[in-house]
């Protein structure tokens, strides 16, 4: 047991060195990188490198090729597998259930605690459009901050609570959060200069190759790669617009699951090893991913 | 006589945990019995159990069903995930009593049977688990007879796996 | 056992469209535990039952292959706003849930 999890955490530090940010180590690990693909972050979602763009942007053009969701078409997968979004306002699925109990939490809590509702709601006892600017950076906790992140911190302070990234509880608050923004698009503020800073950190990392298969997110995402072809009976869709849709109900995992949790199981799947949801890497990633989906409506809860 | 012996087990599990609690205990007996008693309507064992579909027809009685085009099933032709397939069905039949899911290569090919009254339009939706590429069949029990319908759907990874 | 669920439904005319979410682990039998290699025990919903206004209009029987955290979808006709909806469920360790709604 203790061999396994020293053995783990060592391949953790080995990860987090190759990104570039355990700074002592890094020279020692060799890494490999995907070629740079051109991508302007000051475009958002409309920056989408992969040419599929035209057929997920808005309701009206998931609808113009409705037919291809679900179907054998090559093209299916240009549709980024927004269109459950389409039908998610007559839908009902375990992603509802989640935001319900979401809200009962900060309710219940926010009767108890009012200091709650106020944290999460930074300053406002009002969470509508909150969740819109994540991830943030936080000048009073000198922190960059996801709506998970925001939940854990709150759940500490005021109700001295451990409800921490990656619990059942946490992702279900923070869909909660992010439903309070549905509709309305993302919008990560760039130009503060320390999520500039995490953006490139996680630009980095999306072009790092992790894992005994030596795969980058970009390996699979990104122009000229597999993107767009089958992989294991899948095709991989474009990076842009996914961080819109999380937390989601995952329904090859029968979850609620928050992107942190998602990235882990692409780890899992590149063979490399998971960090914990909320580990400084994957706050990076969430960056650049969210990035890569301001302008574009946050689309919470959904299905996938 | 199966249903009688069913609400009195529950009667008296609930008497137990809650002894003492008087007259409101009694009158929440009453509100809490009737789902009980209706849900004690059975489990068909046998054609949930039925290795194939002949013997899963057989069991319910709708071995006879002949096709018809009036039963209508809506499903993707491809399934990326065989975990969570959804399937909908809409019978033009007259009379439409039932109407029955099978996934037709799963371990026991019978999904579900949902069984409709009052006022129940002759259609129901819901999500299968698909072990592998197949046909999925709807029987639909309209005036007592049985029709059904078949759409195949190819699956990419299997449902079984959690 | 005391999970939630959810009921949406939607009035078109005097037909109601409802729609439930369940949340059930609805396991198999037929999994084995990758750790202990051990397999994992059935555990799925076998009956489901709706109401309005006290009258059964779907009573519906289940196998392990529907899927985890079932959907069901059906219509009823004859329903106006104001009507109480219940759906209930239960499962083979004989474990119940039930939701009410009103229909809107």
């Amino acid at each position: 047991m203790t061999l396994t999890r020293t053995l783990r955490r060592t391949l953790a530090a080995a990860l987090l060195a190759g990104a570039g940010l355990g700074a002592a180590a890094a020279a020692e690990v060799y890494r490999e990188h995907h070629p740079r693909a051109a991508i302007d972050p000051a475009q958002g979602a409309a920056g989408d490198f992969s040419g599929t763009y035209g057929f997920w942007k808005d309701a009206a053009a998931l609808e113009r090729h409705r037919d291809w969701a679900g179907s054998t078409d090559p093209n299916a997968w240009k549709l980024n597998w927004k269109y459950p979004d389409l039908v998610d306002s007559g839908d009902v699925h375990a992603g509802h259930v989640a935001v319900d109990e979401g809200e009962r939490f900060v309710r219940r809590a926010a009767a108890r605690e009012p200091g709650f509702l106020a944290c999460l709601g930074e300053g406002r006892n009002e969470l509508k459009g909150v969740a819109a600017g994540y991830p943030k950076y936080d000048a009073k906790l000198k922190k960059l901050m996801t709506v998970e992140a925001r939940v854990e911190h709150c759940a500490k302070a005021e109700l001295w609570d451990d409800v921490r990234q990656g619990s059942p509880l946490n992702t279900k608050i923070a869909a909660y959060v992010k439903s309070q923004s549905a509709g309305l698009p993302i919008r990560v503020d760039l130009s503060a200069a320390p999520v500039m800073a995490a953006y490139r950190r996680g630009e980095q990392l999306f072009y790092t190759k992790v894992g005994q298969l030596n795969f980058a997110c970009a390996s699979c995402h990104t122009p000229g790669s597999i993107m767009g072809h089958k992989l294991r009976g899948e095709v991989p869709t474009t990076p842009f617009g996914d961080a819109a849709h999380f937390p989601t109900y995952r329904t090859p995992v029968g979850e609620v699951e928050s992107l942190h949790q998602r990235f882990g199981r692409c780890l899992n799947q590149m063979r490399a090893q998971p960090l914990k949801p909320g580990d400084p890497a994957y706050v990076d990633l969430e960056v650049f991913y969210t990035v890569l989906s301001n302008g574009y409506p946050i689309t919470v809860p959904s299905i996938r | 006589m199966n249903e009688v012996t069913d609400v009195n087990t529950q009667r008296r599990t609930f008497l137990r945990t809650t002894a003492g609690a008087g007259l409101i205990a009694a009158a929440a007996v009453a509100g809490l019995l009737k789902p009980a008693r209706v849900l004690a309507a059975g489990w068909d064992k046998a054609a949930f159990e039925a290795k194939g579909v002949p013997e899963a027809l057989k069991a319910l009685g709708a071995g006879a069903a002949e096709p018809s085009k009036q039963v209508v099933i809506k499903a993707p032709d491809a399934a990326e995930n065989g975990a969570v397939v959804p399937v909908e069905v809409t019978s033009q039949l007259p009379n439409t009593e039932a109407i029955l899911v099978l996934a037709e290569k799963n371990t026991t090919p019978l999904v579900a049977n949902f069984e409709l009254a009052n006022g129940a339009e002759p259609y129901v939706a819901t999500r299968i688990k698909m072990i592998q590429s197949s046909a999925v069949r709807a029987v639909v029990r309209a005036g007592g007879k049985y029709y059904s319908a078949s759409k195949e759907i190819r699956v990419t990874i299997g449902g079984c796996g959690g | 056992m005391a999970e939630p669920m959810k009921i949406r439904t939607q009035l078109n005319g005097d037909v109601a469209d409802i729609r439930v979410a369940m949340m059930h682990i609805m396991e198999t039998g037929q999994r084995k535990d990758p750790r202990t290699a051990e397999v994992i025990p059935a555990h799925y919903i076998q009956q489901v039952q709706a109401t309005v206004n006290g009258k059964t209009v779907l009573s519906a029987q289940w196998g392990p292959a529907v899927s985890k955290n079932p959907f069901l979808g059906f219509r009823v006709r004859g329903v106006k706003a104001g009507d109480k909806l219940v759906v209930s469920w239960e499962d083979n360790k004989g474990e119940r849930n039930s939701a009410e709604a009103v229909v809107k």
